[in-house]
């Protein structure tokens, strides 16, 4: 086996970056042009659609970025938090309905020896 | 024989003789035969009244079951029953309720704001303050409806059913409805009215959606005061603005259309691909537009529910829709029970791809025709559709009309299109997906390198 070459290793490496980056970057431009007639459709559609939408999110990351204002993430406890309550306060509705019911019965019901 | 059983066996027999004459003695094109049958099952059905109004709305979402002209003619049944006086609802709501109507509310409307057959609508003054499930409390003073099951209404509709099922028996009627799973469909329709005869229903799901739309300052749902709520009584937050049906240019003109429409639209992916609830009976006249811009939902009768594993397979479905992508469509309609003979894929493919190039294609799209136009395809070539599946393409079909009473130009899948896209995104970044899916992109990779 011949001696190990850096120069080619990292030509290689380099090349195989550009054709990705080539390749990445004209399917975002066939996914941005999905509007109407742009769009080629069929099995491949999607993943320039995707990858279309993976550049908008970028260049948003980007602005975020240059502002220093980044996204604060939805703490799932905080959502957790919300169904439970949401839960109680469901029950707390089905125990007035339940009531309402019990009154509307009792309402009914002749004391006896009235 | 009752006289109901008489009425209904004379009128439907009538339908079926004048439908008979309409197409010519069967004469005309199939598509015409089944247009004048429709036509005249339509006109029978709001003669009957009763039952009959909700099984025609049942089937004016179930394009899949029935047919796609008579589920559109159904579109059209108009529900015309005249008031009951307050005078006979006044001790359903006291019975009801187990106190005086003095006592619940400050005031009430004697004249009805709305009738239908199986409820009747009343504006009313709440008495004392109530905290809702979600969002702010209503205080007193604030207003209200009061939504009151018809006496009677429960026992004639039980007897109804009872009624259609004896006629669905009958040879000759089963040999015109040959195609359709009247049993299957007679119980399903009896279940959903058993579920409308009781209000409390229609409540938690009102209370649900508000819950699932709490984020979104543009969608609002009516607050349900259960102190004040039974089986046969539903009182709720009174909305104000404009049915989509009535909804005059003018009155557009105030709103910005276009964003609205977009996030009806979106509004609607949300509940079948997040929350896995849907509205399933959204016509223009359940659907309001507030003053403010914003988009009430009123009337949850009919609610789709999904599991989380279908709401990922409806994204695929939808993204194989959107990116006119016939395989990756029909591999996940076969995960939701779409399931096509081994000899018919190929036919069935390129059927498809036929109708998504024809309907989906080409500047912009037309979802409706798309979507019944596949739920025949599938019909055509003897394909089971299971009932949540033509009752979500139905939706789908619906939520873009009612976008376009808002803005006639909006295209539904440009809507779609990132909102799928983004959600089969987010799932791909889940561990189990990755570790399902990276050997076989691994010897993918592999494979093309190799070859």
């Amino acid at each position: 086996m011949a001696d190990f070459d850096p120069m080619k290793f990292f030509a290689l490496w380099m090349f195989t970056h550009d054709q990705a980056d080539d390749l990445m970057v004209q399917s975002v431009e066939r996914g941005s042009a999905v509007a109407g007639e742009g769009m080629s459709g069929g099995a491949d559609a999607f993943t320039d659609g995707f990858m279309a939408m993976v550049a908008q999110e970028k260049a948003r990351l980007k602005e975020q970025i240059a502002s220093g204002k980044l996204d604060e993430a939805v703490n799932p406890q905080d959502e957790a938090l919300e169904e439970v309550r949401f839960e109680v306060a469901e029950l707390r509705a089905a125990v007035q309905q339940m009531q309402t019911t019990l009154d509307a019965i009792a309402a009914h019901v002749v004391p006896t020896g009235a | 024989m009752s006289a109901r059983s008489t009425q209904i066996t004379r009128t439907l027999l009538a339908a079926g003789v004048r439908g008979t004459v309409r197409s010519r003695f069967g004469l005309t094109s199939a598509s015409a035969r089944r247009a004048a049958f429709a036509a005249e099952w339509r006109r029978a059905f709001e003669t009957l009244g009763g039952a009959f109004i909700k099984l025609g709305q049942m089937i004016s979402v179930r394009p899949d079951e029935f047919g796609d002209e008579l589920a559109r003619e159904m579109e059209c049944l108009r529900d015309n029953v005249a008031p009951v006086p307050f005078a006979q609802l006044k001790p359903i709501i006291e019975a009801s309720l187990g106190a005086p109507i003095s006592s619940l509310y400050e005031s009430i409307e004697e004249k009805p704001l709305a009738t239908a057959s199986v409820a009747q609508v009343h504006a009313a003054v709440l008495a004392k303050a109530y905290r809702p499930v979600w969002g702010e409390e209503l205080p007193v003073g604030a207003e209200v409806v009061v939504k009151v099951i018809r006496p009677g209404t429960a026992d004639a509709l039980r007897t109804d059913v009872a009624e259609a099922r004896r006629f669905a028996s009958k040879r000759l009627v089963r040999r015109l409805l040959r195609g359709i799973d009247v049993d299957a469909s007679l119980q399903e329709f009896a279940a959903s009215l058993e579920r409308e005869l009781d209000l409390r229903v229609e409540g938690r799901v009102a209370d649900r959606f508000a819950f699932d739309f709490r984020p979104d300052p543009k969608i609002v749902v009516p607050r349900i005061v259960w102190t004040h709520a039974a089986p046969k009584v539903l009182t709720m937050e009174r909305m104000y603005g404009w049915r989509l049906s009535e909804l005059s240019e003018a009155e557009l003109a105030g709103v910005d259309a276009h964003a609205l429409a977009v996030h009806g639209a979106t509004a609607f992916m949300r509940q079948v691909m997040l929350y896995g609830r849907y509205h399933a009976d959204l016509h223009p006249s359940n659907l309001f537009v507030t003053p403010d811009s914003r988009i009430a939902y009123l009337d949850f009768g009919i609610v789709g529910h999904l599991t989380p594993a279908e709401r990922g397979d409806i994204a695929q479905v939808l993204a194989g829709f959107v990116y006119r992508d016939a395989d990756r469509a029909l591999r996940y309609s076969a995960d939701l029970g779409v399931v096509v003979p081994p000899h018919k894929v190929e036919m069935v493919r390129r059927e498809l791809g036929e109708l998504l190039d024809k309907t989906m294609g080409g500047g912009s799209t037309d979802f409706r025709h798309f979507g019944f136009g596949f739920l025949g395809l599938l019909r055509r070539n003897g394909i089971a559709i299971p009932s949540g599946y033509g009752l979500l393409v139905k939706s789908l079909a619906t939520v873009e009309g009612v976008a376009r009473r808002l803005y006639p130009d909006i295209d539904i899948m440009e809507v779609a299109r990132p909102f799928v896209t983004r959600m089969i995104g987010e799932s791909m970044g889940r561990p189990d997906k990755i570790q399902e899916r990276l050997p076989k992109v691994w010897r993918a990779a592999m494979r093309e390198l190799l070859a």
